[in-house]
């Protein structure tokens, strides 16, 4: 019912009950004028909404027209209380109302902002936490790959045995070491000195060579004896160090003494599934870097006297600190000296790789 | 700085606006509505140390009103429009401040609360404290006659005259506004609590009989009148007589409630007369044909506007919801703050 509808519903009642306008303004107080805009709907002549509304209703209520036709009628005629004079500024004022919806991207940006924030941490965490972790996880592949080193029968040492180098590299591994033990570890150790013995020696032999001097050195403090005893004595030893990689992962550097059991084990020229295998011997501290497969990357360092065993598949880089400090096995096959002490040299494996 | 963090802790903060009510306090949350309606009672309960230990507030606590043991008391902190007791009324504001706003405890809520007009500094602080320790971030005051007329709609930022007469709990506020601006202001301290103390104290006179406040405000609520009604109506009441002691049964009739308000009706009535002797011509023009805007729980009571009508010759209009105006007003304030600001006082 719009707002003529309604004057005229109401000119009817107050016709029905017989009143004239001056009756009704006197009764309600209303002046005749805005009375008269009532009845003819005329929104001009009516003062401000509010007020209308309130004539309104008084005039209903006086004549005893139905109260919720006349309600609904008037919210129609004035939809929303919104004063006229407050609109402008409402609508100017829609910053607190439009400041929500504006104000969300803000908040958008921020929250943005902070989940960035969350994330780079994150990922410098992982980055931080998997660097601290590297060293014990690269070193564990070496291990699970090797398998319980069987008790190898340790080759004769005599046969390797050079007294000649037996000087200088006797204080290296053990300086209790008697003669003959600490010449067979010459042998391997000294590469630099006696490069013709270690190149000319069968595929086979440069590990034991390896292998028996360390192991003899090990057992070396329990038993000092002569080189032909060191050449039985490994195989005491060797259980010992047997069940160490297989059940303490301790990665891939060990002591000389561990280094005994792993040499036993390489000798064969490549391990099952193609793998590759590189043990570098450490005879002075050495950094090492190396990279297998492009893709197991692991920097460490290496004392004196420890080993560390490698393998691969394809292609193995090794990078190293003090090419003169360590020994390098390749498949179980010395390899020439890298180079020479204090220097840092770059190697790859296989070496047609290179 | 100070700028900034205020823009930013906006950005999170529910700002509440309060109709701090002697009766009834309502709270509005901006941008929600109003969400809260509970009567201004609290009931307290003495520890074994003699705290006060607030037991219950709103509904609950209106419920215990002149039914509690020795050891807890019902209180309405609110008198006369003011505080009459800052902590009990402290706790109520809290308690509807984390009622309304409990997930957002971070942030606090900007509050613009109503006060009566011509209350004194010391009440205006207290006002201010409280809402402060009830953990407001920023209070605004506004003064309830300016509140109601802009929840009423009035246009008052025109140069044309607006009448409100708002009828509370504890005051009657008379004002004449234009220009956003209070021209004219008169507060009485009169109101529906008043008028159920006259109806108690008429109970117990004429009949001899005890009623409490609950009691008479229900009285007031449903027969009372300030102009005679068509039918007359009459209601049961319960109370303890006076002479043997024994609780027992009246019936009221509205006709004698209407006589044992009068007084009341007749001090409000002559507020709005002396405000209207006291406006200056130009507006009092204005009055004429706009005539007066009826507000607060005292609009609702019958016959009001007609006798009104009656005793000052102008039309008077009645809001459709009385009760809400006021806070609805404060709202809107508190929405439109910027624009606004100038109503506020200090």
């Amino acid at each position: 019912m719009a707002l003529k509808e309604l004057g005229i519903a109401l000119r009817e009642a107050r016709e029905a009950k017989n009143l004239d306008i001056g009756d009704v303004a006197i009764r309600i107080k209303v002046s005749a004028r805005v009375l008269r805009a009532i009845e003819d709907g005329e929104r001009d002549g009516l003062p401000h909404a509010v007020y209308a509304r309130g004539f309104i209703k008084s005039y209903a209520a006086l004549l005893g027209v139905d109260n919720d036709l006349v309600m609904r009628a008037v919210d129609e005629a004035y939809p929303f209380e919104v004063p006229e004079e407050l609109l402008p500024e409402t609508v100017a004022a829609q910053p607190p109302a439009r400041a929500r919806t504006g104000l969300s991207p803000v908040v958008l940006a921020l929250a943005a902002l902070v989940l960035l924030a969350a994330l780079g941490g994150g990922w410098y965490y992982r980055q931080q936490s998997t660097r601290e972790a590297e060293v014990p996880k690269v070193a564990q592949p070496a291990q699970a790959t090797q398998p319980v080193p069987p008790v190898a029968p340790v080759a004769p040492v005599e046969a390797e045995a050079q007294p000649a180098s037996a000087a200088d590299a006797a204080p290296l591994v053990n300086a209790t070491v008697p003669a003959a033990m600490s010449g067979a570890t010459g042998v391997a150790a000294n590469a630099t000195n006696a490069p013709a013995a270690t190149s000319s020696a069968p595929v086979g032999q440069p590990a034991r060579n390896a292998t028996a001097p360390v192991a003899a050195a090990a057992s070396a403090s329990t038993a000092p004896a002569p080189a032909a005893v060191a050449s039985v004595t490994p195989a005491p030893p060797a259980p010992a160090q047997a069940s160490a990689p297989s059940g303490a992962p301790q990665g891939g550097v060990f002591d000389s003494e561990a280094a005994a059991g792993e040499g036993a084990d390489t000798d064969g020229s490549v391990l099952a599934g193609g793998t590759h295998r590189i043990v570098v011997i450490a005879l002075a501290d050495c950094w090492v870097h190396s990279s297998a497969d492009d893709s197991d990357v692991r920097q460490f360092s290496l004392h004196k006297g420890q080993t560390f065993a490698l393998t691969f598949t394809k292609r193995l880089t090794l990078k190293l600190g003090n090419a003169g400090g360590v020994r390098i096995r390749y498949n179980g096959q010395e390899q020439p000296a890298p180079g020479e002490s204090g220097q840092v040299r770059t190697l790859v494996f296989p070496p047609q790789a290179q | 700085m100070a700028k900034i963090l205020d823009f930013v802790l906006g950005m999170f903060s529910n700002d509440l606006a309060i109709d701090l009510g002697t009766a009834n306090t309502c709270v509005y949350v901006k941008g929600q509505g109003i969400v809260l309606r509970e009567p201004s009672v609290v009931a307290v309960k003495k520890d074994t140390r003699g705290n006060n230990v607030v037991l219950a507030v709103g509904h609950d606590a209106k419920r215990m009103l002149g039914r509690t043991p020795g050891n807890i008391q019902a209180i309405r902190p609110m008198k006369d429009g003011v505080i009459a007791d800052f902590e009990i009324t402290e706790a109520m504001l809290r308690h509807f401040i984390s009622k309304v706003h409990n997930s957002r405890r971070l942030v606090r809520p900007r509050i613009m609360i109503c006060v009566p007009t011509g209350i004194t500094q010391v009440e205006k602080r207290a006002v201010k404290e409280s809402a402060q320790s009830a953990g407001a971030r920023e209070v605004y005051l506004i003064e309830e006659p300016m509140a109601a007329a802009i929840g009423a709609n009035l246009p008052i930022q025109e140069p044309t005259s607006n009448m409100v007469v708002d009828i509370g709990g504890g005051t009657t506020e008379v004002a004449v506004i234009s220009l956003s601006g209070i021209v004219y202001s008169r507060s009485v301290r009169v109101g529906g609590d008043k008028m159920d103390e006259a109806i108690m104290t008429h109970v117990k006179r004429k009949y001899n009989m005890l009623i409490g406040e609950s009691s008479a405000e229900e009285i007031k609520i449903k027969i009372a009148s300030a102009y005679p009604m068509d039918p007359e109506q009459q209601l049961e009441v319960k109370g303890r007589d006076l002479v043997t002691g024994i609780p027992q049964n009246i019936i009221i009739t509205s006709e004698e409630v209407r006589k044992a308000i009068s007084e009341q009706v007749e001090s409000i009535v002559q507020a709005v007369r002396i405000a209207l002797e006291q406006t200056p011509p130009e507006l009092a023009a204005d009055i004429v044909d706009r005539g007066i805007v009826l507000t607060g729980g005292g609009g609702l009571l019958k016959g009001l506007d007609q006798l009104l009508r009656e005793e000052t010759s102008l039309p008077i209009t009645v809001v459709d919801d009385p009760l809400s105006t006021v806070v609805i007003g404060t709202g809107k304030a508190l929405d439109n703050l910027h624009i606004l600001k100038e109503v506020c006082i200090d």
